[in-house]
Order: C-alpha cells, then structure tokens, then sequence
C-alpha cells in the first residue's frame, strides 16, 4: 500500500505549528515552575507560624490594650501572608489553564497567518507553474495574472514580459523558417526546371538547324529530339505530381493488418535493388493504420537507403519489427554513406535534400505520414557509416490477442 | 497594546474556561412557623462548601453569605415584603477560632471547629420574617428565599475573586407552598 505523501506546504505548517506549541509550552512550563519554585520557598520560611509563636510569646506581658493593639496587628499581618499564598496558589492554576488558552489562542493565530501567508504566495506560483506547462505544449497567448501585495508580482511580471518576447521570437523565426524554405524550394524548383530544360533547348536548337539548312537528318533529328522533348516534359510532370502529392496529404483509411507481412511483402519488391534482411518480431505485429500510406513510409525509408548506399557496393538493408508496452517498433539500418551531424536536423525538412535529382520531399513524407499516425520517427547516424531510421507506432493489443 | 492584548484573550478565556469546581448549593428543610403573633422562617443552605472555600475561609478573608426573604403574592411580580440577612464568618489566625456575626439576632459566635462554623453560616433558624397581622385575608402567599456570596480580593491579584463561581453562579433560591393568613391563628 503506497504511504500518503504531504505536500511540502503541509510539512512547512506542520513544523512551523510545532516550534509555536514548543516555544509558548516551553515559556508556560518556565513561568509555573518558577512560580512553584517561589511557593515553595515561602512555604519553607513558615513566616505565618512563627508570627503566631510571637504572638503567644509576648501577648502575656503586655497590658491589656497594648495586647489589644498587638494582636490586631500580628493578626492582620498573618491574614496577609495566608491570603498571598492563597492568591500565589490561584495566581499558579489561573497561569496553568490561561497560559493553555493562550497557547491555543497563539497556535490558531500563528496557524492562520501562515497559512493566509502562504496562499498568497503559493497561489500565484500554482498560477505561474500552469502557465509554464501551457508555454510548453506551444501556448504562447498566456499571461499571468498578478495577485494584490504579492511578493512574486515582479516575478511574474518577468515571465510575462519574458513570454511576449518570446511569442514574437518565435513569429519571427517562423517567418524566417518560412522564407528559408520558400527560398529552398524555389532553389530546388529552379534546379529541376533547368534540368530538363536545357536539353529541351538543345533539341528544339537543333530542329530549328536542321531545318534550316535542309538537312537530310532531320526527319532522324525531329525524331530523336521529339523524343528527349517528350521524356523531359514526363520529368517535370513527374515533379510537379511529387510536390503535389506532399501539399495534398489524402485522409488516413485505417485499417488492421499485420505489419511483418507487409515488410515481408515489400522485400520481395525491392529484391532487384537492395539485399534486404528482415529480423521480425516472432508473432504478428497488427496496427491500426492506413496501409497504403504506411507502404510510402517504407518505401521512401528502402529507397533513401538505396540511394546513399557507397559506391561500388551492394545496397544491403536490415528492416528489424518488435513489440513492446503497446508499441510497435520498426528500425531502417544501412551501411551507407550516412549523414552529417550538420544535417542530421534537417533530414525530415520539405525539400532539403543533398542529392543532385532528389527532391527533398521523401522523408518529409515519411515524418507526416507517421505523425498522423500518432507515431514518431527518430534518426541516428555516423557519417560514413550508416543510418537507422526507427518509426514508433501504437500496437493493436487486442486483436493481436485475437 | 500588549497588555490589552493578553487582558482580552484572558476574558475570553476566563469567559470559556474556569478552574473553580463549582457546587449545587440548595436549601433544604424550609420552615414557616408562628411564634406568638409572628411569622418566623428557617432553612439550611446545603451543599454550599468546597475545599478551596475552606481555604480561603482559613485564609481570614471575610467571606459573607447574604439571604434575601421575599413574601410574594400569588400573582405577584414584586414582593410584599422583603428582608435581607448576613451572615459573615471571619478566621482569627492567632486564636485559630472562627466567628461567625449573623445579623438576624445580631450576635457573634465563636467556634474552633469549621465544621460548626460553616453550620452558623448556612442556618438560618427561626428568623423574624413579619407579623402574621400584616397578611391580608383570601390572599394567598408564598416566601421565596435565596442567597448569595460577596466578592473578595485577595492581595496581589489584579481583580476581585466572586466567590459566587462556587456556587456556578447560581443563587440557590427556595419557593415555599403557598399559604394563607387563615393557615395561622391570631
């Protein structure tokens, strides 16, 4: 059974509450002990019982009003002293149940003060601790309120001053991010329009001389250069269907399956390519996904391996599947050239890419896709050696208890 | 400022706590009798003593008990007649004798015994309350008797001890039948 935990303002009060009853029960315990301790001592003297011993010692010999006005005096004198140690005994009770009131009293007081003391300050700091959480899931828009004589006020006018310049940090970097990748992609965009176009130039050049000059080629040349203008022509619409394709994402069509029949599957397909080694998990792994979207994913990862394999060496992949806590895990490794601490960062970003032809799109698809899958994908690699790519996706417990 | 401070949690406190054991004090054994043409009255306070009370008794303080003899009509809302006896006892130290001064026959007795002298202080025996000739005939009468402490101060002490806190406060107050001008013969 797991002990209660008290709050750490609970044990503050706790202690604080016990230094309060151990100050006034100490101060109350010197008071009656040393009111004790005087009683006591009277009691030893015994004034009132030696005053009598005179009375009865010397009333015999005096005359009789003389004995008259001694007896009086003496008499006064002994109901003084009795009625001081009789108020002395009160005065000792009163102290013991007044003192206890009082340490109640100061207990209640002292108790209250602190804990009215530490609403305003731990109150705005509960304030402040939300509005830190909220700032950290990307809420930018909050602000805390200040609370009346709090202490913490300038700290939290800190932190809201310290939150707005953040938020517009933050619109600028976006803005920056925004004009760094529309410069990118016009960049790529340029690249692979003149890519094509230059031998679209080239051919239409030389049809344009071959007729001119009445060559008796050019049926051959209009032949050769309809050719290269056509093939070109599929390149760019080959481009433009890729970017497309990324700017329009299709709604997920969710479906269960097995994940190792499918990877098993795309082996086969990629069997011409790449020398593939599948270490599945011993069980099927069934997830609830849109397999057509997923097959993309594993695609782009097989064929970004394929891509950055060395030169003069075979492509050889190792695809490994396990099952853990209601995930499913699924590692990419390679042995290729890998990549750059630089860009490791920037791997998943639209359009980058290091390649000549790429179009820096692929694993960008590949984050998406996995994203709406309420998945995660992460990527570890040492330049020169190889990468591994790992996709975290949710396990479909019960059916594979099925 | 303090000291008003600490005065005021102590009314409080005395307010809601006190340290005095308190008794039931109540009168037992009324009488109303006549004597020759006189209606006389006793009754004995009971239950009236404590220990601390003793001790302050031994301490010479004067402590006094004062009864209050009421003749009331049936419907009545003030009395008809009223009178108002002491009894005060007084602790001699050098003699360790008591005396007990009660008013009624204004007489002084003396006794070394407590025992006897707290029996002076709560007897009131046949005290001359009023002529039966000074009833009205067909009305009907009751006597109502109470008593109460004084207040005492003791030296070093900042306010005066009411003795009435051994009594929880309460006067102890007896009713009588009623009776008649006709129950007694003239």
């Amino acid at each position: 059974m797991k002990k209660p935990r008290l709050t750490f303002r609970t044990q503050i009060f706790l202690l604080m509450l016990a230094l309060v009853i151990g100050a006034v029960y100490f101060v109350r315990s010197y008071f009656i002990q040393s009111l004790t301790s005087y009683q006591a001592q009277v009691e030893v003297i015994d004034l009132q019982n030696r005053l009598k011993s005179m009375y009865h010692v010397y009333v015999d010999s005096l005359p009789p009003e003389a004995a008259r006005t001694y007896k009086a005096e003496l008499e006064a004198l002994v109901n003084d002293i009795n009625q001081l140690k009789l108020s002395g005994e009160f005065q000792n009770r009163d102290l013991a149940l007044y003192s206890l009131f009082i340490l109640i009293f100061i207990t209640l007081t002292v108790g209250g003060v602190f804990l009215i003391s530490m609403n305003v300050i731990t109150r705005p700091l509960v304030r402040l601790q939300t509005a830190v959480e909220a700032l950290s899931v990307g809420n930018f828009n909050i602000r805390v309120e200040e609370s009346p004589r709090s202490p913490i006020n300038p700290l939290i006018r800190t932190f809201n001053t310290m939150v707005s310049e953040l938020e517009e940090n933050r619109r600028k970097l976006l803005q920056a991010q925004k004009d760094m990748v529309w410069r990118e992609m016009a960049k790529i965009m340029a690249h692979e329009i003149k890519n094509p176009l230059t031998p679209i130039q080239l051919a239409t050049q030389r049809i344009e001389h071959n007729y001119l000059n009445q060559s008796p080629n050019f049926q051959k040349v209009l032949t050769e250069s309809t050719r290269i203008i056509h093939e070109e022509i599929a390149s760019l619409q080959r481009l433009v269907r890729a970017f497309s394709a990324f700017a329009q994402m299709p709604a997920l069509q969710l479906e269960i399956y097995d994940l190792n029949e499918q990877l098993t599957d795309l082996r086969d397909h990629f069997k011409d390519e790449s020398e593939i080694e599948l270490h599945l998990a011993p069980q099927p792994i069934f997830i609830h996904a849109d397999r057509l979207q997923l097959r993309q994913v594993w695609v782009n990862l097989i064929q970004n391996a394929i891509l950055s394999k060395k030169s003069d060496t075979v492509s050889q992949i190792v695809i490994k599947t396990e099952s853990d806590l209601g995930r499913v895990l699924a590692r990419f490794s390679d042995h290729g050239t890998g990549i750059t601490p630089e860009n490791l960062d920037r791997v998943f970003k639209p359009y980058f890419t290091t390649r000549e032809r790429g179009t820096g799109l692929g694993l960008a698809v590949v984050q998406r896709i996995v994203e709406l899958h309420g998945g995660e994908v992460t990527v570890e690699s040492e330049f020169g050696q190889g990468t591994t790519f790992s996709i975290s996706l949710k396990h479909q417990q019960q059916h594979q208890e099925s | 400022m303090f000291s008003k401070l600490i005065s005021t949690i102590l009314a409080l406190g005395t307010s809601v706590f006190t340290n005095i054991q308190g008794v039931d004090a109540a009168f037992t054994n009324g009488l109303i009798e006549q004597r020759g043409q006189r209606v006389v009255i006793s009754s004995e306070l009971t239950n009236c003593w404590t220990e601390e009370f003793d001790r302050i008794l031994q301490s010479g303080q004067i402590v006094k008990i004062t009864y209050r003899l009421e003749l009331f009509t049936e419907n009545g809302l003030l009395p008809e007649s009223a009178i108002s006896i002491t009894h005060e006892i007084r602790y001699s130290a050098l003699d360790e004798t008591y005396t007990v001064h009660q008013s009624e026959t204004d007489q002084n007795i003396t006794s070394s015994e407590l025992t006897h002298a707290k029996l002076f202080m709560s007897q009131l025996k046949q005290v001359d309350f009023l002529g039966v000739a000074d009833m009205v005939n067909d009305k009907t009468y009751y006597l109502q008797t109470s008593a109460h402490l004084n207040r005492i101060m003791l030296p070093g002490m900042s306010e005066e001890l009411n003795l009435m806190a051994y009594w929880k406060s309460i006067r102890p107050t007896f009713r009588s039948e009623p009776f008649k001008k006709a129950d007694f013969s003239l």
